[in-house]
């Protein structure tokens, strides 16, 4: 437990680093860069040397690394991530922030349910009852994985928005939209969820469903499971008790380690979508060149990576008490 | 060693028939359609050019043809430089253990944890120039730790088997042990993270094209998946500039995962021949 927790400090320590350090290691200069395609797009920009020595000296980039990564510290604790370069009055952060519930909220619904949904599906076709029904999906399933999620968006638009209309291709809200706890804001909200979260459903699932697949397989198997059958347990009873319950304890460590890449793949997805979490973020300030954004999204990124392996970590032990008597 | 099972065969042969229908057709097909301004706009698919065009006047069918190969060679060499950093990690870490496999099992598991997007996107933003080799090299650099992982818990059940023991007694040298007599039975796994190497490569190259980023002046699959989402052409009804690069890339993944399945039955046998 304790070698684990050092081991996800460790993870922090190397991501941020790499985070400062890699710009920092690549020649080029994102200011000068971004100000100088700032006015080719027809932007005026007054004084260039001057405001590219201001932002320098701004963010100490005129000051020795060792410096530089000092301020980059101490920055980070105060979550000053710095000023947008594309709308300058705008923080970072607040930017940030202001795109994270959407993020979270479509992240978390969806994540949830492609769990659930594989995990079961997975449970299921190992044990091998109902094979006729689960084979097929498993098989669906395990080609949609093979696929990456943003793919599936330029189907799910093309059908559900295109063709029949039942849904909205892009955005997380109508543009006339009134916030608030009101019916219609509600609905309108999940509405524009739907094609995302069955982007990243889709496309999940059944990553989770091959690992559950092994997984019960192998519980099957194993002796405490048998001698429950020469108890005349019922089917159901052991299945869920027994099967499923054991099988599901790597499971929460696979979400652990499949957590980055379910995070690559959902950025990827609202970028596609233009949902106002943080991949659509990530894409509008890719575009603009908005280089703090971008960096602060990564960092971000990387934090709640960590964060939701700590959570991982102490609840395992709550799922698997042979862990709480190890330790 | 089991033999190998037909999906193993069925991907194989999807894989290569692609690139041979790719590279074939180039030779007769004008690339050079791929311009700007080559045909006329927004042509449905039909006489004038097979796959249509899109908004710019590029032909679809020269899109094709220029922009797989480009994935396909990122791909290979990613997967294969992923491959060769993995499982030469992954065979010393195991075979060793010590200092040197709590190292390697320390920074493998950070990186695993890390978003590639994440880092792949600050380094894209900040090389100048990337080429197709330095992408590739990128992204094996964040993959790398798959095949270890596999690699090294295969080392680490064959160093203590009997005939490994027979080796050292008779006074082998370990580096020829290692490789002489400990890598010909990692074969199929290496044949197997190899599949998926590529398989993470071409995915992570795909989706940080889709954001328009990329190597530099390349037009590929990826790339053609961002003008398409730039300019809607979900939304205006252009489906012949979406669905070719769509279709390509889903018989490229499909080929890699059927491959990925019949190798695995070689390395797990007793998940499949007990259900």
């Amino acid at each position: 437990m304790r070698k684990k927790l050092f081991q996800i400090l460790i993870v922090f320590i190397i991501s941020i680093c790499i985070n400062f350090f890699l710009p920092r290691l690549i020649p080029g200069d994102p200011i000068t860069a971004s100000l100088l395609s700032r006015t080719t797009s027809g932007q005026v920009v007054t004084d260039m040397d001057k405001t590219i020595a201001m932002y320098k000296s701004k963010y100490g980039l005129d000051k020795p690394l060792i410096v530089q990564f000092k301020n980059y510290v101490s920055d980070l604790a105060t979550l000053d991530l710095g000023t947008s370069l594309a709308d300058p009055p705008q923080t970072v952060s607040s930017k940030i922030m202001a795109s994270l519930p959407w993020t979270v909220g479509l992240l978390l619904f969806s994540t949830l349910i492609s769990f659930t949904l594989g995990s079961l599906l997975g449970a299921a076709h190992g044990w091998g009852k109902a094979k006729r029904l689960t084979s097929p999906l498993m098989g669906l399933f395990s080609i949609l994985s093979s696929v990456p999620g943003f793919l599936l968006g330029f189907v799910f638009v093309a059908i559900f928005s295109q063709k029949l209309g039942l849904l909205p291709a892009a955005g997380g809200f109508s543009p006339t939209l009134n916030f608030g706890w009101t019916k219609t804001a509600v609905l309108d909200i999940l509405k524009h969820s739907i094609a995302p979260a069955m982007c990243i459903i889709f496309s999940t699932a059944g990553f989770w469903a091959i690992q559950m697949r092994s997984m019960t397989i192998t519980v099957k198997q194993e002796d405490y499971v048998k001698f429950a059958e020469s108890k005349g347990l019922s089917e159901s009873r052991i299945f869920f008790k027994y099967g499923l319950r054991n099988a599901m304890l790597p499971q929460i460590t696979n979400l652990g380690l499949a957590i980055s890449s379910v995070i690559s793949g959902s950025v990827l997805i609202e970028s596609f979508f233009n949902y106002p979490g943080l991949g659509g973020l990530l894409k509008t300030s890719v575009f603009n060149q908005d280089y703090f954004v971008v960096q602060g999204i990564v960092l971000f990124l990387i934090i709640s990576v960590t964060f939701v392996l700590l959570i991982i970590e102490l609840l395992n032990p709550l799922l698997d008490p042979t862990l709480k008597v190890n330790s | 060693m089991k033999k190998l099972t037909a999906s193993f065969y069925i991907g194989l042969a999807l894989f290569f028939l692609l690139i041979i229908f790719t590279y074939v057709t180039r030779l007769f097909y004008d690339t050079s359609l791929v311009d700007i301004g080559s045909k006329m706009p927004y042509l449905p698919p039909g006489a004038d050019a097979a796959l249509g065009t899109d908004s710019f006047g590029r032909d679809m069918l020269a899109s094709i043809l220029v922009g797989t190969p480009s994935t396909f060679q990122i791909g290979l060499i990613g997967g294969t430089i992923g491959l060769l950093i993995g499982a030469t990690l992954g065979l010393i870490s195991g075979y060793f253990g010590g200092k040197i496999d709590t190292i390697v099992r320390t920074i493998s598991d950070s990186l695993i944890t890390i978003p590639s997007i994440a880092i792949l996107l600050v380094a894209a933003l900040n090389i100048e120039h990337l080429t197709r080799f330095s992408l590739a090299t990128i992204i094996a650099g964040l993959s790398w730790m798959y095949p270890a992982r596999t690699i090294r818990a295969q080392v680490l059940s064959l160093k203590n088997k009997d005939f490994i023991k027979i080796c050292r007694a008779n006074g082998q040298g370990e580096l020829d042990i290692l490789f002489r007599d400990v890598m010909p039975n990692l074969l199929p796994y290496l044949a197997s993270t190899y599949v998926l190497s590529v398989f993470t490569t071409m995915i992570a190259t795909v989706g940080l094209e889709s954001l328009g980023l990329g190597v530099d002046g390349d037009y590929s699959l990826g790339t053609i998946l961002y003008w398409s989402t730039r300019k809607a052409a979900v939304v205006t009804g252009t489906w012949w500039w979406y669905t070719p690069p769509i279709l390509v890339l889903t018989v490229i993944f499909l080929s890699l995962l059927l491959m990925s399945i019949g190798l695995d039955k070689v390395v797990r046998p007793s998940d499949s021949a007990k259900v």
